[in-house]
C-alpha cells in the first residue's frame, strides 16, 4: 500500500552535503502496525516525511496505493496528504485559540469530503479517540497533554485516511498518557487503520506488530514483534472516570 | 464553506489586536485624508462653479487689457482703455446684445449714524441688475430716470446693510457716501463670496452720479454685456471684438487692448485650476495610503514568519499552495477593507466638520465611498501579495521543524 523503492535523500545543510536516507526499500501493507526505530539522526524522521509525501526523495520512488508519486503536482501531493494520510506529531501541532473540534475539522476544510458535514465528521472522530463531547469547544491549552494528542489523532483520522503516520507521538507525554495513546493506536489498528510510528523508545515500539530498525540511513533490521505489549483499551467511560473531576467549566 | 476562511483570518487578526489596530491605522489615515480632501475640494469647486453659473449663461465681460511700459506687462486690467464710448458702441449691436452695463468701482467712506466704513462703491447703469442677475431682497433698483437725473440713490448689499443698520430696515434711510447724502432705495439679495471678495459688502449707485460726485470721467473698470441668445455667444463676442478694435483704432496686427471673457471661459479656467489642485491634494493623500500599504506588507511578513509552523501543519494536512496563498491574501485584504471602511467613516466626519467650518455644503457621494473601499482593498491585496507568496512557497517539513 505504501512503498519506498531504493529511496535516497540528500540534504545540503549550510553547504555540507548530508545523506539522511541511503537506498531504502520498504513496503508497508494495509492493516500493518509498524514502528520505525533508531537513534536520533539515523534518518527515521526523514523516512516518515518521505512516506507521508511531505518531502520528495533525491533518488528512488515512493509508491502510494499502487501509484508512483514522482511526477505529481503540488496540488496532487496536497490532495494525497489530505485524503490518504493522517499525521500525528510529537508536539501535537494544534492551532492555538482554536477549539478542539475546529482543530479536528481542519483537514476537511482543505479537501472535498462530501460524506457529511465537517462538524458531524469531527464530532465522530472526537468520540472515536475516546474524548467526551464536552471537551469539543475547549482550546488546546485547556486540555491535558494526553487529551491534546488525542485531538491530534482525531484530526489525523477525520478524513478516514489509509495510513496514520506518527512522529514520536508519545515523546512529550507522561507514562500514563503514553499508555492511553498507545492503546488508542492499537484500537485504531484493530479497526483496520494502518499505523506507522517513529519512536526511539523500545518499550513504545514493542506495541507495534513490526519493528524497522534504522541506522545511518539504512534499514538495519526489519522483523515482526514476537512478544507484543498490549496497551489497556481506552473507552470514553474510563476517560471520564479518570478525568471527570477536572472537567473545567 | 467559505465562512471558515474569513473566520480564520479574523481570528488571526484578533490574536494580536494592538498590532492589527496599528496596521489598520495606516490605511484609515490614508483613506480618511483622501476622502476628506477630495470631497472638500469637490464642494469648493461646485460652490464656485455654481456662483460663476449664477452670473448668467449669456454674460460677457469686457475688461481692460494689459498696459505695457517699456515692454514690460503690468498685468491684466492695468490698461485704462475702456470708455463710455465703447459701451455706447457695444449697445449698437442690439438686438444681438440685450443689455450693456458700463461699470466703475471705487472705494468710499460710507456712514450711517455713528457707523463709518470703507465700502466698495460701484457705479453702473440700471441694466446692471438685469445683466448680472442681481436680485433685490427689498426696495427697488434705480432706473433710467435716476440715472439721467444723477440721483443720489443707492442699492446696498446685505453685509453693508447689516453693518450699517443692524437688523433695522435700510430702505428709505439716508446714508452718507464721502459726505454726500444718498437715499437707500433697495437692498440686494445675498450674493455670496467668490472666495476673494465679499459681493455682499458694496453700495451700487448710478454711474452718472458716481462720475459727477466722486470720480469725474474715468475709464471704465468693466463693461458687462448680456447676449440676447446664449447659443450665439461666440458670434456676439466676435462682433464685440470688431466693434471695440475699430473704436480703439487698432490696426490689423496690433493685439487687443481689452479682454472679453464669458462664463464658459471663466468656468473652464477655474475648473482647470481646481482639477489640478484636487489631483495634487489627492496625490499627497494617496502617498499616505501607500505608506499604509507598506505597513500591511511589513506586518504580514512578520505574521508569516511567526506562523511558519502553522503553515507547515496546514500543508501537511492537505492545504495546497493556492489555499495558503488565499488565506494570507484574505487576511491582508480584510485589513485593507476594514481600514478603508473606517477611513471612509472618519473621512465623512472630518468632511462634515470642514463643511461646517467653511460654511459650505460638503458631502460624500456613494461613488467616492465605493472607490475608497475598492482602492484600500487593492492596497491590501497588492501589499499582501508578496508575503502570501512567501507563505505559500514554504516547504512543509522545513516549516514544521521551524522553531
Amino acid at each position: 500500500m505504501l512503498e519506498l523503492r531504493r529511496v535516497t535523500k540528500r540534504y545540503q545543510t549550510g553547504g555540507v552535503p548530508f545523506v539522511a536516507v541511503r537506498g531504502v526499500s520498504l513496503r508497508i501493507d494495509a492493516g500493518e502496525y509498524v514502528a520505525i526505530m533508531g537513534p536520533s539522526g539515523s534518518g527515521k524522521s526523514t523516512l516518515l516525511h518521505l512516506l507521508g509525501l511531505l518531502d520528495v526523495p533525491t533518488e528512488g520512488e515512493v509508491w502510494l496505493a499502487g501509484q508512483p508519486t514522482r511526477h505529481l503536482s503540488d496540488k496532487e501531493f496536497a490532495r494525497l496528504r489530505n485524503e490518504k494520510i493522517g499525521f500525528v506529531f510529537q508536539n501535537f501541532q494544534l492551532l492555538p485559540r482554536t477549539a478542539a473540534i475546529e482543530n479536528i475539522a481542519l483537514p476537511l476544510l482543505y479537501g472535498r469530503h462530501r460524506k457529511a458535514r465537517p462538524e458531524v465528521l469531527a464530532a465522530r472522530a472526537l468520540q472515536r479517540v475516546g474524548l467526551d463531547l464536552s471537551k469539543a469547544w475547549n482550546w488546546p491549552n485547556q486540555l491535558s497533554g494526553g487529551q491534546q494528542q488525542r485531538v491530534a489523532i482525531a484530526r489525523a483520522i477525520v478524513t478516514d485516511p489509509e495510513v496514520v503516520l506518527a512522529d514520536e507521538p508519545t515523546g512529550n507525554l507522561d507514562s500514563r498518557s503514553t499508555e492511553e495513546i498507545l492503546g488508542l493506536f492499537q484500537s485504531l489498528n484493530d479497526q483496520g487503520v494502518t499505523v506507522v510510528m517513529v519512536t526511539h523508545e523500545p518499550y513504545v515500539a514493542q506495541h507495534a506488530k513490526r519493528i524497522v530498525q534504522i541506522r545511518d540511513g539504512r534499514v538495519e533490521r526489519d522483523e515482526p514483534v514476537h512478544e507484543r505489549v498490549i496497551a489497556a483499551p481506552v473507552s470514553a467511560a474510563a476517560e471520564f472516570l479518570a478525568h471527570g473531576v477536572e472537567v473545567s467549566g | 464553506m467559505r465562512g471558515w476562511l474569513i473566520r480564520t483570518a479574523l481570528r488571526s487578526l484578533g490574536s494580536n489586536p494592538l498590532r492589527t489596530v496599528l496596521t489598520l491605522l495606516g490605511i484609515v489615515i490614508g483613506v480618511a485624508s483622501v476622502v476628506t480632501l477630495m470631497s472638500v475640494g469637490k464642494a469648493t469647486a461646485s460652490s464656485v462653479t455654481s456662483r460663476i453659473q449664477g452670473l448668467g449663461t449669456n454674460l460677457l465681460v469686457v475688461t481692460p487689457g494689459q498696459a505695457e511700459q517699456e515692454g514690460i506687462g503690468e498685468g491684466l486690467g492695468s490698461a485704462q482703455t475702456l470708455t463710455m464710448d465703447d459701451a455706447t458702441a457695444l449697445a449698437t449691436l442690439r438686438p444681438q446684445v440685450a443689455a450693456v452695463a458700463p461699470d466703475v468701482i471705487t472705494r468710499a467712506q460710507v456712514a450711517y449714524g455713528s457707523v463709518n466704513e470703507q465700502v466698495v462703491v460701484e457705479g453702473s447703469t440700471p441694466d446692471l441688475f438685469a445683466v448680472r442677475n442681481l436680485a433685490l431682497a427689498a426696495g427697488r433698483a434705480f432706473n433710467a430716470a435716476d440715472e439721467q437725473a444723477r440721483g443720489n440713490v443707492a442699492v446696498i448689499g446685505t453685509t453693508t446693510a447689516a453693518n450699517l443698520f443692524g437688523t433695522a430696515n435700510p430702505v428709505g434711510a439716508t446714508i452718507w457716501v464721502n459726505g454726500v447724502p444718498f437715499e437707500v432705495i433697495g437692498e440686494l439679495a445675498v450674493q455670496g463670496s467668490n472666495g476673494l471678495t465679499n459681493n455682499d459688502d458694496r453700495v451700487i449707485i448710478p454711474l452718472s452720479t458716481l462720475q459727477a460726485r466722486f470720480t469725474g470721467t474715468t475709464p471704465l473698470g468693466a463693461i458687462y454685456v448680456s447676449a440676447a441668445d446664449a447659443s450665439q455667444m461666440s458670434q456676439v463676442q466676435n462682433r464685440m471684438e470688431a466693434v471695440l478694435r475699430r473704436n480703439h483704432g487698432l490696426s490689423g496686427t496690433e493685439p487687443d487692448d481689452f479682454v472679453i471673457s464669458n462664463q464658459a471661459s471663466l468656468l473652464s479656467a477655474f475648473q482647470g485650476v481646481s482639477q489640478t489642485l484636487q489631483a495634487f491634494l489627492g496625490g499627497i493623500a494617496g502617498i499616505s495610503l501607500v505608506v499604509g500599504g507598506i505597513g500591511i506588507m511589513n506586518i504580514m511578513l512578520v505574521s508569516v514568519a511567526e506562523r511558519t509552523r502553522e503553515i507547515g501543519l496546514r500543508k501537511a494536512l492537505g492545504a495546497t499552495r493556492g489555499q495558503i496563498l488565499s488565506q494570507f491574501l484574505l487576511e491582508s485584504a480584510l485589513v485593507g477593507v476594514i481600514g478603508g471602511a473606517v477611513g471612509v467613516i472618519v473621512g465623512a466626519v472630518l468632511t462634515g466638520m470642514m463643511g461646517r467650518w467653511m460654511n459650505a455644503s460638503t458631502g460624500l457621494d456613494a461613488s467616492s465611498i465605493w472607490i475608497s473601499i475598492l482602492v484600500s482593498l487593492m492596497v491590501g491585496v497588492g501589499f499582501g501579495m508578496y508575503p502570501s507568496f512567501r507563505a505559500a512557497r514554504l516547504s512543509p517539513i522545513h516549516a514544521l521543524r521551524y522553531e
